[in-house]
């Protein structure tokens, strides 16, 4: 089966991780731009971050086979940081327009402050500028309330619910996200998030329509294989495979390919543009077939 | 003629009617020279013009070898092309301004974008501005974009130093990059990357390693008795390719020593001698052969 993480911090994983992704049918990954696990202090840092999501993060993925796009955005801890943020501000619209972008993310709330509400206005205005889907970050503390108005605040902004993915969604948020007509992005994250089994009976009571699941990897304890275990313990745990293909691959694809940067050629018929480069390029992944994941025993693809 | 007008009546006949219309509505734009409309252009290029790879006419590479750029025009897409237009297209009369605005590209380009600009740096203005630049780009760790500075390009033979240059050619065997296509291989070799190729060499035969062949072109005009006794071992190898790049580096000295080996063999002696067999056949022979095995 194909699997397509919409939802993982690439930069901070190991080649390793690349690997076994590959090997467990990950095809295409988006990385949403982020913090670093402590905040930034200067706005060059932002740049070189950015400018490695769309240069070597990406080539770096495509040497193991992984097509790897990103959402570029100021993250919402972040925007706490006003004088840094406004200059931050100033630098997305030369990253937005570029290949591969396929959103405006991961914004939103984390603390709900003022600062963090003035930053998720203006990018949201930016993506609708551009036309652009929206990954949106929940808060972890007063998560309910602070999903809720960030539905708000994007219809406010006259941003159709079809072009935003409403992301960490539990139990108690999946139901007004669904039935407001927004994306519901589940995260496979231990402990903190979601665990598989759960995200099994989440699919069993809402469906599979307009639901995706993400590892949201990153330098946390986390798992860059959260969303091919996942599938398979939905398979194994009697969800059908059109909806464990839905939640793991077609609806980020149809989500994220509103932004006309996301195709499944890009992976089905995987071809670079100058074919100079083609005649020497990738050489390293010639003759490699994707593989499913050889795992067995239930107990190792358990995420608690 | 202009180099703009030719890039421009090239791209033409490949581009849609939208494709066309946005492309002269930035031409415009551009020529009013605000950084940021360059920015937005530049940076939505293949989303508007789209990727298709371009086809050149006979009469077109005519035109194209008069601008005497040294470019390689086979092979490229319309948006690195439309690209190009852009950078050429924008004001560049204040040397430090057009500078400072392209280095903002740079900075900030993704893969796709730093293969186009580091590939276009023969086409612009004040090429001197950018020697730094192009030495970051042989820094890359992005084959690709590696490749883009060194390989078909003529900006390195024309503007870096030494030992840019010199760094540029060993990076280019650590990549595994066909040396034949860095333009000016022969017109730049020295005796200093002839030492260091030869060092090389031998670190790569005491760790088990092959060789790749097309090393001992830069070696042989800067043969000594000492590194002889390498290509000596090298002709008597069992292996074909490293002994036909034995007996080419051999033509390229005026050692005696040198001499004697390469009539060894009169049949290959005589191919070199005839212009039957020279580095550029034996190279791209070379990576014909890897690319076929490399074919499913």
């Amino acid at each position: 089966m194909k699997i397509i993480d919409p939802h993982i911090h690439m930069s901070s994983r190991t080649t390793d991780d690349y690997e076994n992704m590959r090997k467990a049918g990950v095809v295409a990954v988006i990385e949403p731009a982020f913090w670093l696990g402590q905040p930034r202090t200067e706005v060059g840092s932002f740049k070189d971050y950015y400018s490695s999501l769309v240069g070597w993060e990406r080539f770096r993925a495509s040497q193991f086979g992984i097509k790897h796009y990103c959402t570029m955005g100021l993250n919402s801890k972040e925007a706490n940081n006003e004088p840094l943020a406004e200059q931050v501000m100033e630098l997305l619209p030369l990253y937005a327009c570029k290949e591969g972008v396929v959103g405006i993310g991961e914004i939103g709330y984390d603390d709900q402050t003022k600062a963090e509400d003035k930053f998720f206005r203006l990018q949201l205005e930016l993506a609708k500028e551009l036309g652009l889907p929206v990954q949106v970050h929940t808060p972890h503390r007063d998560k309910k309330a602070g999903t809720i108005k960030s539905m708000d605040v994007c219809e406010e902004h006259g941003i159709p619910p079809h072009l935003v993915i409403i992301d960490h969604n539990n139990e108690e948020t999946a139901k007004s996200v669904l039935d407001r007509g927004f994306w519901a992005g589940f995260t496979i994250y231990p402990k903190t998030k979601m665990g598989n089994e759960r995200m099994v009976e989440v699919v069993r009571k809402f469906g599979a329509e307009r639901i995706m699941v993400n590892s949201s990897a990153d330098w946390g304890m986390s798992d860059p294989l959260a969303v091919p275990k996942t599938a398979k313990l939905m398979l194994d745990r009697g969800i059908p495979k059109e909806h464990v293909e839905l939640v793991c691959y077609q609806n980020a694809l149809d989500a994220f390919g509103q932004s006309g940067q996301f195709n499944e050629n890009d992976w089905l018929k995987a071809e670079t543009a100058d074919q100079t480069q083609k005649y020497n390029g990738n050489s390293v992944l010639r003759g490699q077939v994707p593989q499913n994941l050889e795992q067995d025993n239930e107990s190792d693809i358990i995420i608690k | 003629m202009r180099l703009s007008t030719v890039i421009y009546h090239l791209l033409s006949e490949h581009l849609s009617d939208d494709a066309s219309e946005w492309l002269n509505a930035k031409m415009a734009l551009l020529e009013k020279g605000k950084e940021k409309d360059l920015f937005f252009s530049f940076s939505s290029a293949p989303r508007m013009v789209g990727k298709k790879t371009l086809t050149i006419s006979a009469e077109q590479t005519k035109v194209l070898k008069m601008l005497g750029t040294g470019i390689e025009w086979q092979h490229l897409t319309v948006d690195t092309i439309s690209r190009w237009l852009m950078l050429v297209s924008y004001p560049s009369h204040d040397e430090s301004h057009y500078h400072a605005v392209l280095s903002k590209l740079f900075s900030t380009a993704d893969m796709e974008e730093q293969i186009a600009l580091y590939k276009a740096l023969p086409l612009l203005p004040h090429p001197h501005k950018f020697r730094f630049q192009a030495t970051e780009g042989i820094r890359s760790n992005i084959k690709g974009v590696f490749e883009a500075v060194a390989l078909d390009n003529p900006f390195p033979q024309q503007q870096m130093d030494e030992s840019a240059w010199n760094q540029l050619v060993l990076k280019a065997f650590f990549i595994g990059s066909p040396l034949y296509r860095i333009k000016g291989l022969d017109e730049r070799a020295n005796s200093a990357l002839a030492r260091m190729l030869v060092d090389f060499a031998h670190e790569r035969w005491a760790a088990g390693r092959s060789v790749n062949p097309e090393l001992w072109r830069l070696v042989g005009p800067f043969l000594d008795l000492k590194v002889f006794e390498d290509l000596y071992k090298l002709y008597h190898s069992h292996n074909s390719d490293d002994r036909i790049a034995a007996a080419l580096a051999c033509a390229q000295s005026t050692l005696p020593e040198a001499r004697q080996l390469l009539e060894k063999d009169m049949k290959l002696c005589d191919a070199i001698e005839r212009g039957k067999l020279n580095w550029d056949i034996f190279s791209r022979q070379l990576y014909a052969e890897e690319f076929e095995e490399l074919q499913p």
